[in-house]
């Protein structure tokens, strides 16, 4: 998931003409807006620090063409963040316009930020949203006293029912063409943005007593030790089980007849019709044929997961539920030398690491991104290597299985405790702000859904496809079984499994999944399926991660994490087969 | 008040009125509601912010 994410800031974008910033508080929907007036798909989740860089769009009001940039989300303009800092050099970049997004069920925060923007100078346009959470809870805004207060235009959004946007557009337009904005921004600029703020929300803020909705007490309840602790394990075991049960389910109804059936028969018929017996044959057909492993591996094994865990993981980002969960854990990961929320990176690292590490921006500080991204890196397999684990040792019996998820968390929290105590530097302490407990929007939801499978197909599909014919050709072409004898004393005698096992060292340097997908074949014993697996879970992420740890720190981060991965995996499987021997 | 730069601007200032709406135990945090916002705030930088009880 790399290409996605742009990573180093462009000074070209500053100097872009006709630029209207989409700027506001974190989590107000931003980039919700991008996606509706653009057409370029913005992920964004319920809660702070989606979006962590900029994001640069096209958007064409009466056939002018202006570039919309999505603001990463910020509190102030104090530049005391790095997306602060971003937002500030925008700022003074010059713009056409401003699109200031406010959150109606909060606003007197919000209107700190939207009055602090005028000192700049630059025409806005309000985009009051979430509209319908605010009436939820029982707040009535006067729009129109607020336009008169703030002396721009106030435009009510429910943006993901896309409600409000044409009228947005329309005052955009309006600002933007209006020559005499000097009218109404003539207002005396030094105000204290705080009393203000205030000032205007006790005017146009009326507060209907009206009781909690069912949403917003569960919201609440949800926090509370009891019941939130035991919810939170429900919440995690279903997930769990949604993304197990249902994955094998896929597998044996619908995925594993397909490429049984259908997909392998075709293409050996098609092959062996024109092809005569030989290497060629083998490597396109053969046992480890491309065509028989790519499909074995990709479709049945690694897609149905990859799927199941999105549905599970954007249904938990978009409701709202995640940072609930940091706040009651808080206690816990602050005694491992992090805060809560780094809780949400490392959920998001059982999906892939590449988004997990990128979104620890949102962290304070670099330490404690560096323990995150050694969490990760470590202890906690994306979820094609988890569905490749489910299908080696889920063989033998879950047990198995639940033994290896205790022994991945057991080592997440030795690389946690190991890395805070080498690291130097501080980490800060949890300051999150809980968002709204909302139900999904099914259109934003899917759309999401879609995004991150796109992105897996893209992303994926290449380290996966090259893996697999770096496979074809070791075995068919002999290579494999030369490898195997150098690698023999590790392999074998150290590790207990079989030389072929060999494959799966030389794979998951490519791809994480790959150190495991091999070993499906190999008819193990159930330690060598735990040894296998430990190994595997352990051993380098993969290259996609080390570019990714490259970027966001530097080789020697990179370096350093992938020899410890490498060797820890090597000790540790080892140390697991020589103990289980003197017993058995 | 301690010096963060995020509490000023999450409206967590002197002469702000903020309500204790949870606290959490084993070093947990405690969540507060400012204004109509719920922010949860760690034990290390909680315990630094004076407070003067004021009636409901």
């Amino acid at each position: 998931m790399s290409s996605c994410h742009q990573i180093q800031t462009d000074t070209r974008v500053f100097e872009l003409e006709n630029k209207i910033l989409l700027i506001g508080n974190p989590n107000v929907g931003k980039s919700v807006f991008f996606t509706e007036l653009t057409g370029i798909h913005a992920i964004s989740s319920n809660y702070a620090g989606t979006t962590v860089t900029y994001m640069e769009g096209e958007l064409v009001l009466d056939g002018t063409n202006y570039t919309l940039i999505d603001v990463p989300g910020i509190y102030s303009m104090t530049a005391s963040s790095e997306a602060e800092a971003v937002a500030v050099q925008f700022m003074e970049s010059g713009a056409v316009a401003l699109l200031c997004v406010l959150d109606a069920s909060n606003l007197e925060r919000n209107l700190r930020l939207g009055l602090e923007l005028q000192k700049y100078g630059i025409p806005i346009v309000y985009a009051l949203n979430l509209m319908d959470v605010a009436e939820r809870r029982g707040y009535e805004i006067d729009v129109k006293l607020l336009e008169q207060e703030l002396g721009w235009p106030v435009v009510p959004t429910v943006v993901v029912k896309q409600q409000g946007l044409k009228e947005l557009k329309t005052a955009l337009k309006s600002v933007i063409s209006r020559e005499d904005s000097g009218e109404v921004s003539s207002k005396p600029l030094n105000f204290d943005t705080r009393v203000r703020a205030r000032e205007i929300t006790r005017k146009v803020r009326k507060h209907n007593n009206s009781s909690l909705s069912r949403l917003d007490r569960l919201g609440s309840r949800m926090m509370q030790p009891f019941p939130g602790i035991p919810i939170a394990i429900l919440v995690m075991l279903l997930s769990i089980g949604v993304v197990v049960g249902a994955g094998k389910a896929l597998r044996a109804v619908l995925l594993l007849p397909l490429v049984n059936q259908v997909l392998v028969p075709f293409f050996r018929t098609l092959f062996t019709s024109f092809i005569p017996e030989g290497m060629l044959l083998n490597i396109l057909v053969g046992e480890y044929g491309i065509f028989v492993i790519s499909f074995e591996w990709i479709i049945a094994l690694i897609l149905p997961y990859v799927f199941l865990f999105y549905v599970v993981f954007s249904f938990l980002e978009d409701s709202g539920y995640l940072p609930r969960v940091s706040v009651l854990f808080d206690n816990i990961m602050r005694k491992l030398g992090v805060q809560g929320g780094s809780l949400i990176n490392i959920v998001m690292g059982y999906g892939c690491a590449v988004p997990a590490i990128i979104g620890s921006r949102a962290a304070s500080s670099r330490k404690e991104r560096l323990i995150i991204s050694t969490a990760v890196c470590f202890a906690v397999p994306c979820i094609s290597q988890t569905g490749a684990l489910i299908s080696l040792l889920g063989n033998y019996s879950a047990w198995l299985l639940a033994a290896m998820i205790l022994f991945s968390l057991l080592i997440m929290v030795t690389a946690t405790l190991i890395a805070g105590r080498l690291i130097d530097g501080t980490v800060e302490p949890l300051i999150i702000e809980v968002p709204n407990l909302l139900i999904p929007e099914p259109k934003a939801y899917t759309r999401k859904l879609l995004i991150r499978m796109k992105h897996f197909v893209y992303d994926a599909e290449l380290p996966m496809l090259l893996s697999i014919v770096i496979a074809a050709l070791l075995k068919e072409t002999g290579l494999l079984d030369a490898a195997a004898v150098y690698a023999e004393p590790i392999v074998s005698r150290w590790l207990g499994l079989p030389s072929e096992a060999v494959i799966a060292l030389i794979l998951g340097i490519v791809r994480r999944e790959m150190s495991v997908a091999p070993l499906l074949a190999l008819n193990l014993t159930p330690l060598q399926a735990f040894v296998g697996a430990t190994v595997g879970l352990l051993y380098l992420p993969c290259l996609s991660v080390f570019g990714v740890l490259t970027k966001e720190f530097s080789v020697r981060v990179a370096v350093t994490i992938s020899t410890l991965t490498i060797i820890s995996a090597l000790v540790l499987g080892g140390l697991i087969n020589q103990a289980a021997h003197l017993f058995i | 008040m301690p010096e963060h730069p995020l509490l000023d601007s999450l409206g967590i200032c002197s002469d702000a009125l903020i309500t204790v709406q949870n606290k959490y135990r084993f070093g947990g945090p405690v969540l507060l509601k400012i204004d109509t916002a719920t922010v949860a705030l760690g034990k290390d930088i909680a315990r630094q912010i004076l407070v003067e009880e004021v009636a409901s």
